[in-house]
C-alpha cells in the first residue's frame, strides 16, 4: 500500500473512526517520525468489560518513497481479549529474520489461552490494510467458541 | 443474566433479526444499513452477519463521532514493530 501524505493521514484517521463506530474507546492515533522519513502510527481501541479488558491495537511502520509518498513496510495488528483470555494477531515485521527463520515474512499469533500459545508463530497471509485487520480481529472477538488455533500451520 | 452466567460469556453480538426487533424496523432495513456502512457488522459467512453489541450501542447513541487528529512526534529513530523473532535454537544457545 502506497499513499501520499494527505491520503495517509486520512487512512489513519479512518482507522480510528472505524474502531470508534464499532463501539471501542479509542486511544490515538499517534505517530512518530524521524529524519529518515519513516513514520510509525499507533491507534488502539478498548472495551471495558467486568471480566477484563479487550484491546485492539493497530501499529504500522511506513517508509518514505519518492515524490512524498509512503509505503506500509511493517505492521502489527493485535487483539488481546482478557475477558475470554485469548489473543489473535497478524504481523509483518523483521522481514529478513522472519524470512530466514520462519520461511515467511508474515506470520500470525493465536492463543486459545492467553499467554499460553501452542505455537509461537503461525503461517500468515498478508493483510492488505488496517480496515481488514479490524474486521478479522472483531470476528475473532465475536467468535463464541474457542479460537481454532489448531487449524493454523505452525512455523516454529 | 443469571448469577451462574460468566461475565465473559455475556452476549457480544446481535443478529440482524435481533437488531431489527430492537430498532423496530425490518431485517431488510437493518441489512440496508449494514451494506451502506452505517451499521458496522462482521460478515462471518456468505449470508451471515454479526453486529457487535458495542457497535450497535454506538449506532443508536446520539453522541456525535469525535474528530480524530494524529499527534505527531519527532524522534531520533522510529522504533521497529513487534516482538523480536527469535528461533528456538538461539534461545537454547543463549
Amino acid at each position: 500500500m502506497i499513499l501520499a501524505r494527505a491520503s495517509l493521514n486520512q487512512y489513519v484517521i479512518g482507522l480510528a473512526k472505524a474502531l470508534y463506530t464499532r463501539g471501542l474507546d479509542v486511544a490515538g492515533p499517534v505517530a512518530e517520525f524521524d529524519d529518515s522519513g519513516h513514520i510509525q502510527f499507533s491507534v488502539a481501541g478498548s472495551l471495558a468489560d467486568e471480566a477484563g479488558a479487550v484491546t485492539i491495537s493497530l501499529d504500522e511502520l511506513w517508509r518514505p518513497m519518492p515524490e512524498r509518498h509512503w509505503e506500509r513496510d511493517e505492521y502489527t495488528y493485535d487483539l488481546v481479549d482478557e475477558a475470554r483470555s485469548r489473543r489473535r494477531a497478524f504481523h509483518l515485521h523483521d522481514r529478513a529474520l522472519a524470512a530466514a527463520q520462519l520461511r515467511s515474512v508474515v506470520h500470525e499469533h493465536c492463543e486459545a489461552v492467553l499467554g499460553a500459545p501452542a505455537c509461537g508463530h503461525y503461517l500468515g497471509r498478508e493483510i492488505p490494510n488496517g480496515y481488514l485487520a479490524i474486521e478479522l480481529l472483531m470476528a475473532a472477538w465475536l467468535e463464541p467458541g474457542p479460537l481454532r488455533c489448531a487449524d493454523l500451520v505452525c512455523l516454529d | 443474566m443469571t448469577n451462574g452466567t460468566r461475565v465473559a460469556d455475556r452476549k457480544r453480538f446481535y443478529t440482524p433479526q435481533e437488531a431489527a426487533s430492537i430498532l423496530g424496523v425490518s431485517p431488510t432495513t437493518v441489512m440496508t444499513r449494514i451494506h451502506a456502512g452505517a451499521l458496522p457488522a462482521v460478515r462471518v459467512s456468505e449470508r451471515v452477519y454479526r453486529i457487535p453489541v458495542p457497535a450497535f450501542e454506538r449506532f443508536v447513541s446520539t453522541e456525535p463521532t469525535p474528530e480524530f487528529e494524529i499527534r505527531y512526534r519527532r524522534v531520533k529513530r522510529v522504533r521497529r514493530l513487534g516482538e523480536p523473532i527469535v528461533s528456538t535454537d538461539e534461545l537454547v544457545g543463549a
